[in-house]
């Protein structure tokens, strides 16, 4: 057994639970996987949507809720989230306007949910 | 226009078979302008959900069209044929498409799809066969047959066929080595896959053709940048496959595995937004496989695009 001071019970908790928190709040995903965990909903800052936003989550969840994530997110953010999870490129993105890729975004998300679910099937 | 049919290959899998059949289709249409038949005769479809997406794949099998169901044609001892199982467009590159749209094309991909059925009908077809008096070789030469005179009325509309093979010998396999007049043998640098590379290497020179040493074109994928790899390279370039057209590297990136993800079916991307940092590396795959061409068939091949 350690010699190192000792400590109560709760100082440790004490202490364990600060560290979540600095994390969690230093750390949106990791905030957000937190809530997740424990049975939760994530609710997205606006300025962390685009980093967190997982739309075949959210597909898989039901159109209704990932139309709602969709209708959320600014001209920017949607673009980002269209590529950073390779439901679009560049090509497929210039010019569209906000509502075009609010469809877009929720038409790929479950197109590419009904593939991944049909291949398991086969 | 004589297509030369190429059969990516390798006895292992993972060395990045479908991903190097996918990049010289994209490459040798774009900076070549040339036309080329992918020909995905592996049951995983690998090759096919990268052009196709997987949804593709399904609307393929819908139209009747997919490797699978020239294995039905040759089961139902129906006349060759592989034009009506071919997919016309299967490209994913902006300049190519927009080319088309003007009327102007300069190259273009087309695919004879394959589909996880292919496996299923296989082993339904080799059951048959060897329920009678037949042999897996005698399996092999006779698809070989089927398959040949199937393609010979394309050979003029193409000029590169590419067969991305399946990494075993079955008989579908051996008629799809049989069938090719050069091989593209992607391994990786590690000491597993040089040695896998060269028993294979030796088994085609052995059963398939005496001649594969000039037929070979040999890719390093996945590479890492380690000495180990560095020196393993080497030994596969100056050692163990020394006598074979070196057809260079292709690197260990995120960027090759983003541009096999085609986001949907009706999308596109210009060839350096697919391809991103890995877009040189790819050219010069292209262009290493034209220096091979030509020494192995004089065919020449010029750049249509920088």
């Amino acid at each position: 057994m350690d010699d190192g001071p000792r400590i109560d019970a709760l100082t440790y908790l004490d202490r364990f639970f600060d560290a979540v928190r600095e994390e969690a709040r230093a750390n949106p995903a990791f905030s957000a996987r937190l809530v997740e965990a424990l049975g939760g909903d994530v609710v997205f800052d606006a300025e962390q949507a685009a980093a967190l936003l997982n739309p075949l989550k959210l597909a898989a969840e039901g159109e209704a809720k990932l139309r709602g994530a969709a209708e959320g997110l600014s001209l920017k953010d949607i673009k980002s989230v269209l590529r950073l999870n390779s439901l679009a490129t560049s090509v497929d993105i210039k010019g569209r306007s906000l509502d075009a890729l609010q469809d877009m975004l929720v038409e790929r998300a479950i197109a590419r949910l009904g593939e991944r679910r049909q291949s398991r099937d086969d | 226009m004589s297509a030369n049919i190429a059969a990516v290959a390798n006895l292992k899998g993972g060395v990045g078979k479908s991903t190097t059949t996918v990049m010289l289709a994209d490459a040798l249409a774009y900076f070549f302008g040339l036309e080329v038949l992918v020909i995905d005769l592996d049951s995983q479809a690998n090759a096919s959900q990268m052009l196709l997406t997987e949804r593709g794949i399904s609307d393929a099998d819908d139209q009747g069209k997919g490797a699978h169901n020239l294995l039905k044609q040759f089961v139902e001892q129906k006349p060759p044929a592989a034009g009506p199982f071919i997919l016309p467009n299967a490209v994913t590159l902006e300049e190519l498409r927009r080319a088309e749209d003007e009327d102007n094309r300069q190259g273009w991909v087309s695919i004879l799809p394959s589909h996880p059925q292919l496996r299923l009908s296989e082993m339904f077809l080799e059951e048959e066969w060897y329920s009678g008096t037949g042999t897996p070789s005698t399996l092999a030469g006779a698809l070989t047959q089927h398959f040949r005179a199937s393609i010979e009325p394309l050979l003029g509309l193409y000029d590169v066929i590419l067969i991305d093979c399946p990494p075993h010998l079955s008989p579908l396999s051996r008629a799809a080595l049989a069938t090719a007049n050069s091989f593209i043998l992607p391994t990786l640098a590690d000491p597993i896959s040089t040695w896998g590379t060269k028993q294979f290497s030796d088994w085609v020179g052995d059963n398939v053709t005496a001649e594969l040493p000039e037929w070979s074109f040999i890719v390093v994928t996945r590479f890492r940048n380690t000495a180990m790899a560095r020196q393993i390279r080497t030994d596969i370039e100056q050692v163990y496959l020394k006598d074979r057209f070196f057809g260079g590297v292709v690197p260990d990136s995120v960027n090759v595995l983003k541009a096999m993800d085609r986001p949907a079916h009706d999308s596109y991307n210009t060839f350096r937004g697919k391809y991103a940092s890995v877009t040189g590396d790819v050219r010069r795959l292209a262009q290493r496989y034209a220096e091979f061409m030509q020494n192995r068939t004089g065919q020449s091949w010029t750049m249509v695009r920088e």
